[in-house]
C-alpha cells in the first residue's frame, strides 16, 4: 500500500537572470494510501512544481521525500502523470495511446488489446479507438489521457490541473468519471487544482498552499459522503465549505 | 472550377509573349526558339527515344545518391540530436563542411572519381545530405519535453523512447529534409552532368547547346522540370501516407 511523506522539501529554480526562486519552502506532509488529495493553491504557488517532485522529474534541494519508505529516485510506473495538455502522443491512434504502458510492461499484444478496449469502453470513447488525437475534442482528449494513465493499474495517480482547459460541463463529467474508476481501482490520487468546488468534490483531504514560496497553509478534511454523486455540490455543507476555503485563498492573493 | 481557369492564366500569358517575341526574326531561332518550335522538338525527342535513356540515366543518379544521403543523414542527424558527446565531437567538423556549396566539391569529384556515373552520385549525395541531416537533428532536439516525461511515468526505458516518442515526433521534421534534399539533389544531378558526365539530362542539354540546337535545350529545361514536379508530388503522397497523425496536410 503506497504511502507518501514530505520531508522538510525545499525546491529552488535559478531564472534566467541567474535570480533563485524558493518554489517550494520547508515542506512536511503525509499522504495517505487509496485516498484522494487535493493541493490547491493560487497560481505560481509551487503546485506543480510538487507533481514534478512526486513523478520524479525533478528532486528536492533540501529534505526528501519518500514513497513507501523509499526514496523517489526518478519516473517510475506506479506513480503515472496526467497532464493539463494530456500530452497524448499525436502519432499514436486512442487505442496504441492506451496500449503504451502496457506495451512498456511487455505485455503480450492480445492481452493489451482487451485491456485498452475495456479503457475505451468505461471512457466512453467506443467508436474511436482507430482515430488519431487531432481529430478529437478537448474532453475526448482527455479522457484517453486518463485512460492511458489508469490502464496500467498505477498505486498512484498524479494529475496535473488536468481538467483546467475543459468547459464547466466537460469538467464535471470528467470528475465524476474519475471518481467511478477511483471507486473501482482505489489508486491514491494527487490533483493539483485551482478550482475550489473541483478540490471539494474529489477530495478527501485538500492541502492549501501559500503564495510563493509554498508553504503549507492548512490541511482540511472533507467529510462528505462517499460515494458522491453530482447532487453533492448543491449541499449547504458543500457551499460552507466552499466560502470557508474561498477566504483561506482569498488572504493568499491579496 | 474558377480556380483551376486562374491557375492557366498566367501560364498563358507567358507562353503567349514568348511566342510573340520569336515571331517575325525566324533567323533567330537559335537564340530563342519559339514555344511551338520547343514543343515540336520534345515529340522529336521522344521520337528519336534517346530522352527516355537520358531521363532514367538521371533518375538512376539521383535515386542512388539520395538513397545513400537519406539513411546516412537520418542518422547522424539522430546522433547529433540525441547525445551531447556525440555533438560535441562533429558539429565543429559539420558546421565547417555544411557552408561550402556542393558545387565547389566539382572539380574533387572529377579528380576522384572521373567522368561518368561516379562523380554524380557523389555530388547528389553531398547536396542531400545536409538539409536531411539538419532537418533531422531539429526534428530530435525539438520534442516536447512532455512526451518524454509521459512516456516515463509510463514505464518507458530507453529503446521505446526512442522507438516510440522521438522517431516518430521528429519524423514530420525528418521528412521535410527528404523532401528539401530530393529537391537539391535534382539541382545537383543536373549541374553534375552538364559537366562531370556522358548521360543524362544535363549531358543531353550541354550537347545540344554545343550543336546549337537551342529548341533542344529548351525542351530538355521543360523535361527537366516536369521530372522535378512528379518527384516533389511523389513526395507529398508519401507524406500524407507515412504520416496519417498530423492535422491537416
Amino acid at each position: 500500500m503506497s504511502k507518501i511523506t514530505f520531508d522538510n522539501i525545499s525546491k529552488t529554480f535559478i531564472n534566467r537572470n541567474g535570480q533563485p526562486t524558493r518554489a517550494i519552502d520547508k515542506v512536511s506532509l503525509e499522504i495517505e494510501p487509496e485516498k484522494i488529495t487535493c493541493v490547491l493553491g493560487p497560481s505560481g504557488c509551487g503546485k506543480t512544481t510538487l507533481i514534478n517532485l512526486l513523478a520524479g522529474y525533478t528532486f528536492p534541494d533540501e529534505g526528501h521525500i519518500f514513497n513507501d519508505n523509499q526514496y523517489i529516485k526518478g519516473p517510475g510506473i506506479e506513480r503515472t502523470v496526467v497532464f493539463q495538455d494530456q500530452a497524448l502522443f499525436l502519432w499514436k491512434t486512442v487505442k496504441e495511446n492506451i496500449e503504451f504502458g502496457l506495451k512498456c510492461q511487455k505485455i503480450n499484444k492480445t492481452q493489451r488489446e482487451k485491456i485498452a478496449d475495456e479503457y475505451i469502453e468505461k471512457f466512453g470513447l467506443s467508436g474511436f479507438g482507430n482515430n488519431y488525437p487531432h481529430q478529437l475534442s478537448g474532453g475526448m482528449k482527455q479522457r484517453v489521457g486518463l485512460a492511458r494513465a489508469l490502464a496500467t493499474r498505477p498505486k498512484v495517480l498524479l494529475m496535473d490541473e488536468p481538467f483546467s482547459s475543459l468547459d464547466e460541463q466537460n469538467r464535471e463529467i470528467l470528475q465524476e468519471d474519475l471518481l467511478r474508476i477511483y471507486y473501482e481501482a482505489k489508486p491514491m490520487i494527487i490533483f493539483v487544482t485551482h478550482n475550489i468546488e473541483e478540490a471539494i468534490f474529489l477530495a478527501h483531504t485538500i492541502v492549501i498552499l501559500t503564495k510563493r514560496p509554498g508553504k503549507i497553509k492548512s490541511i482540511i478534511k472533507v467529510s462528505l459522503p462517499s460515494p458522491r454523486t453530482s447532487e453533492i455540490r448543491n449541499s449547504a455543507e458543500f457551499f460552507q465549505l466552499r466560502q470557508h476555503i474561498w477566504k483561506t485563498i482569498r488572504e493568499e492573493i491579496k | 472550377m474558377k480556380l483551376t481557369i486562374t491557375k492557366f492564366i498566367i501560364p498563358i500569358l507567358f507562353i503567349l509573349l514568348w511566342q510573340a517575341s520569336t515571331a517575325g526574326h525566324g533567323q533567330n531561332f537559335q537564340i530563342l526558339p519559339s514555344p511551338v518550335k520547343v514543343f515540336l522538338a520534345i515529340i522529336n525527342l521522344f521520337r528519336e527515344g534517346q530522352i527516355i535513356t537520358d531521363i532514367l540515366v538521371s533518375l538512376k543518379h539521383v535515386l542512388i545518391g539520395f538513397l545513400i544521403a537519406s539513411p546516412i543523414g537520418i542518422a547522424v542527424g539522430i546522433v547529433l540530436g540525441y547525445s551531447k558527446t556525440a555533438k560535441k565531437l562533429l558539429a565543429p567538423l559539420i558546421e565547417f563542411i555544411r557552408p561550402i556549396p556542393p558545387i565547389a566539391w566539382i572539380p574533387l569529384a572529377i579528380l576522384w572519381f572521373g567522368i561518368g556515373d561516379n562523380p554524380a552520385y557523389f555530388l547528389v549525395f553531398l547536396g542531400a545530405f545536409f538539409p536531411i541531416m539538419t532537418n533531422a537533428y531539429f526534428g530530435v532536439v525539438s520534442v516536447e519535453e512532455n512526451y518524454k516525461r509521459a512516456a516515463l511515468s509510463l514505464g518507458a526505458g530507453k529503446k521505446e523512447i526512442m522507438a516510440d516518442i522521438i522517431l516518430p515526433a521528429a519524423s514530420p521534421s525528418i521528412f521535410t529534409g527528404l523532401k528539401t534534399g530530393l529537391g537539391i539533389s535534382w539541382f545537383m544531378v543536373i549541374t553534375a552532368e552538364l559537366v562531370g558526365s556522358q548521360s543524362g539530362l544535363g549531358y543531353m542539354i550541354q550537347l545540344n547547346r554545343l550543336l546549337l540546337h537551342t529548341d533542344k535545350v529548351i525542351a530538355g529545361m521543360v523535361i527537366i522540370g516536369i521530372c522535378g514536379y512528379f518527384m516533389n508530388k511523389t513526395m507529398e503522397i508519401l507524406e500524407d501516407k507515412l504520416l496519417p497523425w498530423r492535422p491537416t496536410s
